[in-house]
């Protein structure tokens, strides 16, 4: 008549943990708890029993009934956790990112803006100008005298103006120091990037327009120490603390003394190679000792204020910090090229 | 310039081995770029600067050896021959007449000569050097150039009409027949040195070829002078002809190494051509500089270079690279300058020879406190710079285009019309205008990409346009092919016109510039209804659009769809507002309508959000266009418009009442104004 609760009990839980799913939880819980449910079944049966087993079998009936609840409760949560894990299984997750395409700096605008950021962490200020120039900024008053052979490392472009004075495409930034002078009085601390022009015949290391950044600093007391100094502070923080250096002698018309400043090559690190013309030395500024001709032609008293001024080409700088090849390819703007910056 | 090792070893003590020397040279100043060691001699290829005409010699290079490692120059000892005297040849026979161009003439008579072959000494050190050996006489006048840096030109004498050397400005028809057999027309700038009738040499540049020392040469004048570098540079570059005369002329040569050279050049034509020296005639004009004499502060020189160098360190520097100590005092030496560094004359110049004798790798380094004066701010350069950020978040890539183009390039843009700026020395067509227009810039690179099969173009370029001489800041922006690349997307198809005028808007936005408009506008460049002008406050910034078939079948791009901008970024510059203001945010909820409208196809739904705004007053927060349809289910004429508005009042919530009768306003004004059929 009445099946052991034992047995019930156990083919009870049996069938709840190996439920698949809520439907057939559901199923279980109608079969034993429902309406007609078995333990329902044996509580409504009581009656038929003897007195004396009735609170017996009443209580195991009722146990029963309340394990079998919680038992389905907790197995429902664990479907529910089970089918959401299942569901994420179908998504391969290893599919590309649907990325937000950046564009990219041109590789010179970097440099640029690296060399500025340097100058200007130690207390420079930029300041831009024309890239049509005179005769007089580009030429005169930095003392490159117009018939003279020195002029001859500055080849120019000129525009052709309808009478008024001749003007030129600039072919360094240096004009700009002429002007930044004449404007304001010492001490001056500025960098100048910008576009320069030289009738050069196009090949992987020349092209007719290409970027220069100019700087100088002048102020009552400043020295040829100081100059190397600052500059070696730039070239350590563009190519590296190990890199070495090498101060030389050199000629500028705007400068006495003149220096021209070499890197040991980053590439065969001194030893000699292509890059370096078997040198083992790469040349990335010009510099020098404002020349007393230049202080006449903007007004400053050469007795009073000393300065430096020094240059550099930035594409070359560029061709070196990143191992670019081909100067034709900073304007040629393939897009290979651009997007590896 | 070549250097031969060996032969600098005549004037010099070197213990140096070729590198070593080489190394010691560079870091003086004196930079040497190569080295070849042909088994019997190494060659030093030196870079001599254009201040420094004294290297070009070995005596020079010599000179700067001893004062570099303190042995002794050992210059070439110069008998003095005795004058004989010879009827016809007097100083009357030399006459400088161009006093400027000419300021020392040294003329030497030798007889007799015997023109042959050099003796394989002299030839070999000619020919290490890459000069040509030509006879014993010409020879002799280029190892003389080679040892002193004088040029000296040997002339037939006997072919000098009425034997006389004339130093003057050619005459209008002068021509000369150079050695090189060349017809050169002259004209009166060019310096010439002429016998009793005509040229017979382009002084400083290159002798005539009938007064030429040859075979049958019995007499020979030699001539030494000092020429005016301006002059010599002059009739170089006039005539296009150039030597290493020439090239030692332009930069100065040296007064006294004239009759050093004159006279070791002679000695040397006696010994080995058996000449017979006669006379030398030797002319001087008055303009010859008297010698310089500068004042060194000792103070002032460790002041400037931040350096501690005793005032009998710097004499004994000076010394040795040949200059003379007139007086010496505690703290400063007047020195005097020789004849051969013309490029000396004050105070800096002589603390840049100390300074690199005594080494710059011996100046320590310092790093000074950098002080500067207030700069004025330079708006233009932020303005770029935020442009730039906004675009390169944009997924548009910075490009960098010449600022130099042909005619051809702007003709090819259908801009030919565009008045430009002519270069006056271009190298070639790519280099003949100063760039009116950033277009070609934009199309060049389009091409150049898609040639290399790279379809999918964004980019953009801060660069420069010129009107006349003036300089205009422009952005320009060009953009191509598909939307999207990735595999999520890739469905949505190509970019179109409202990608380029969104990247507009949306820099427009983040520079803060309000009140401006996008006028469709027929411009050139552009297909026709494609294009539109950018108009900021009614001033013209620029204009868009999408490039004409024409243009791009001119530039052999296959491609359609290509749209491209130019703004101007001094007109943005002159709008913009970079500050930001706070506006509290609204305490009450806001209510979105929406308004859906059929409007003639030709009605601009510009003209639509105007009279919505105008009507909907203040309340008016936002208004976005929701839905934008034409084609099928509609009438073809028209087009078919969903706005959504979003009302608020910043006091209080606005009732529907209130809106209603705002919406019923619009409605009214839509289509009392337009030809529209608004859907109630």
């Amino acid at each position: 008549m009445f099946r052991d609760i034992t047995d019930i009990e156990n083919e009870a839980l049996k069938e709840i943990q190996e439920a698949q799913d809520i439907s057939g939880l559901e199923r279980i819980r109608i079969k034993y708890l429902g309406r007609r449910g078995i333990i329902t079944d044996i509580m409504s049966r009581l009656p038929q029993l003897a007195p004396e087993q009735r609170p017996r079998v009443g209580k195991q009936a009722n146990d029963l009934k309340v394990k079998l609840i919680s038992q389905i409760s907790e197995r429902q949560r664990n479907l529910k956790t089970q089918t959401s894990t299942e569901r994420k299984a179908d998504l391969d997750l290893t599919l590309p990112g649907i990325r937000q395409e950046s564009g990219h700096r041109h590789p010179i605008t970097r440099i640029v803006e690296r060399i500025c950021d340097i100058f200007v962490g130690i207390g420079f200020k930029i300041i831009e100008g024309p890239e049509i120039e005179t005769e007089y900024n580009n030429f005169t008053a930095l003392n490159i005298p117009i018939d003279h052979p020195s002029r001859d490392m500055f080849d120019t472009f000129y525009l052709e103006t309808k009478g008024q004075q001749k003007l030129l495409l600039r072919s360094h930034t240096s004009p700009v120091q002429i002007r930044a002078m004449k404007k304001y009085k010492p001490p001056l601390a500025v960098i100048v990037p910008g576009k320069v022009y030289r009738p050069d015949a196009v090949d992987a290391s020349h092209s007719f327009m290409f970027h220069q950044v100019e700087g100088f600093f002048v102020d009552e007391d400043v020295k040829f120490s100081d100059l190397k100094g600052i500059l070696t502070h730039f070239s350590q923080e563009m190519f590296g603390k190990d890199i070495k250096m090498r101060f030389r002698p050199h000629f500028f018309p705007f400068t006495e003394p003149s220096a021209e400043i070499d890197i040991s090559c980053i590439i065969c690190k001194g030893k000699g190679c292509s890059a370096c013309g078997k040198k083992g030395w790469l040349e990335i500024l010009g510099a020098g000792m404002i020349h007393p001709n230049v202080f006449e032609a903007v007004g400053y008293d050469s007795k009073k204020n000393t300065g430096f001024a020094f240059g550099m080409g930035v594409e070359r700088i560029a061709m070196l910090k990143y191992g670019i090849n081909d100067i034709r390819l900073f304007f040629e703007n393939d897009l290979r090229f651009l997007k590896q910056f | 310039m070549k250097i031969s090792y060996k032969w600098l070893k005549d004037y010099v003590d070197i213990t140096l081995k070729p590198q070593a020397l080489a190394d010691r040279l560079t870091m003086a100043g004196l930079e040497v770029t190569s080295i070849s060691n042909n088994g019997i001699d190494t060659i030093l290829e030196i870079e001599v600067t254009s201040n420094r005409p004294d290297w070009l010699s070995h005596i020079g290079v010599a000179r700067e050896i001893a004062a570099i490692t303190g042995k002794k120059l050992k210059i070439p000892t110069i008998s003095k021959p005795k004058p004989k005297p010879k009827k016809g040849f007097t100083p009357k026979s030399i006459q400088i007449q161009d006093k400027t161009g000419c300021l020392r003439y040294i003329g030497t008579l030798i007889k007799n000569v015997e023109v042959k072959d050099s003796p394989a000494w002299l030839k070999k050190r000619i020919e290490s050097l890459g000069l040509r050996s030509v006879n014993n006489i010409v020879d002799i006048t280029n190892f003389c150039l080679l040892e002193w840096g004088q040029p000296l030109h040997a002339f037939d004498f006997d072919k000098l009409l009425k034997n006389k050397i004339i130093v003057r400005r050619a005459d209008k028809n002068e021509k000369i027949i150079t050695i090189d057999g060349t017809v050169r027309d002259l004209n009166p700038e060019i310096l010439v040195i002429a016998d009793g009738q005509k040229p017979v040499a382009i002084a400083g540049v290159m002798g005539g070829a009938n007064t030429e020392v040859t075979g049958s040469t019995k007499n020979v004048l030699l001539e030494s002078a000092y020429f005016d570098p301006a002059a010599i540079r002059h009739a170089s570059r006039k005539l296009g002809l150039s030597s290493e005369s020439s090239y030692r002329f332009e930069r100065n040569v040296d007064v006294e190494g004239v009759e050093l050279a004159s006279k070791r050049a002679a000695g040397l034509i006696c010994n080995l051509a058996k000449g017979k020296f006669l006379k030398c005639i030797d002319v001087k004009t008055k303009r010859l500089k008297q010698p310089e004499k500068v004042l060194l502060s000792i103070e002032k020189l460790n002041r400037i270079l931040g350096v501690n160098v005793s005032t009998s360190q710097t004499r004994t520097i000076l010394q040795r690279l040949g200059f003379k100590i007139i007086k010496a005092k505690k703290d400063s030496l007047t020195v005097g300058v020789p004849s051969f560094r013309q490029d000396v004359s004050r105070q800096e110049d002589l603390i840049e020879e100390v300074a690199r004798i005594y080494g710059y790798q011996n100046v320590p380094l310092r790093l000074p406190a950098v002080r500067t004066a207030k700069i004025e701010p330079q708006p233009m350069r932020t303005l770029k710079e935020k442009i730039r950020e906004m675009l390169i978040a944009g997924g548009l890539n910075e490009i960098i285009s010449y600022n130099l183009i042909s005619r051809e390039q702007l003709k090819r843009c259908g801009l030919d019309s565009l008045e430009s700026t002519k270069i006056v020395n271009p190298l070639s067509k790519e280099q003949e205008i100063l760039r009116p227009t950033a277009i070609a810039g934009l199309l060049s690179c389009i091409s150049n990409n898609l040639s290399r099969n790279i379809e999918d173009i964004k980019i953009f370029e801060l660069g420069e346009i010129f009107a006349g001489t003036r300089e205009i800041p422009v952005l320009s922006i060009a953009m191509t092919g598909a939307q999207y690349n990735d595999w999520f997307r890739k469905a949505k198809g190509n970019l179109t016109f409202f990608d380029l005028k969104g990247t507009a808007e949306s820099l427009m936005e983040n520079l803060g510039i309000e009140d401006y408009r996008f006028v469709p506008k027929s411009l050139s460049v552009f297909k026709e209804g494609a294009a539109a002008v950018l108009d900021i406050q009614d001033s013209d910034a620029g204009f868009l659009g999408e490039v004409s078939t024409q243009v791009l079948d001119n530039w052999e791009i296959k491609k359609d769809k290509i749209f491209i901008a130019q703004l101007r970024i001094d007109k943005l510059n002159e709008f913009a507002n970079l500050e930001r203001r706070f506006k509290p945010l609204a305490l009450h909820p806001s209510i979105k309508r929406d308004i859906s409208l059929l409007i003639r196809k030709d009605t601009s739904s510009e003209d639509v959000v105007q009279i919505i705004k105008k009507e909907a007053g203040i309340f008016l927060k936002n208004i976005t266009l929701a839905d934008f349809y034409y084609g099928q289910q509609i009438p073809s004429n028209f087009k078919s418009l969903t706005y959504s508005l979003e009302y608020q009042a910043q006091d209080r919530t606005l009732k529907d009442e209130e809106i209603n009768q705002i919406q019923e306003k619009i409605i009214q004004a839509l289509e009392g104004q337009l030809e529209v059929k608004v859907r109630r």
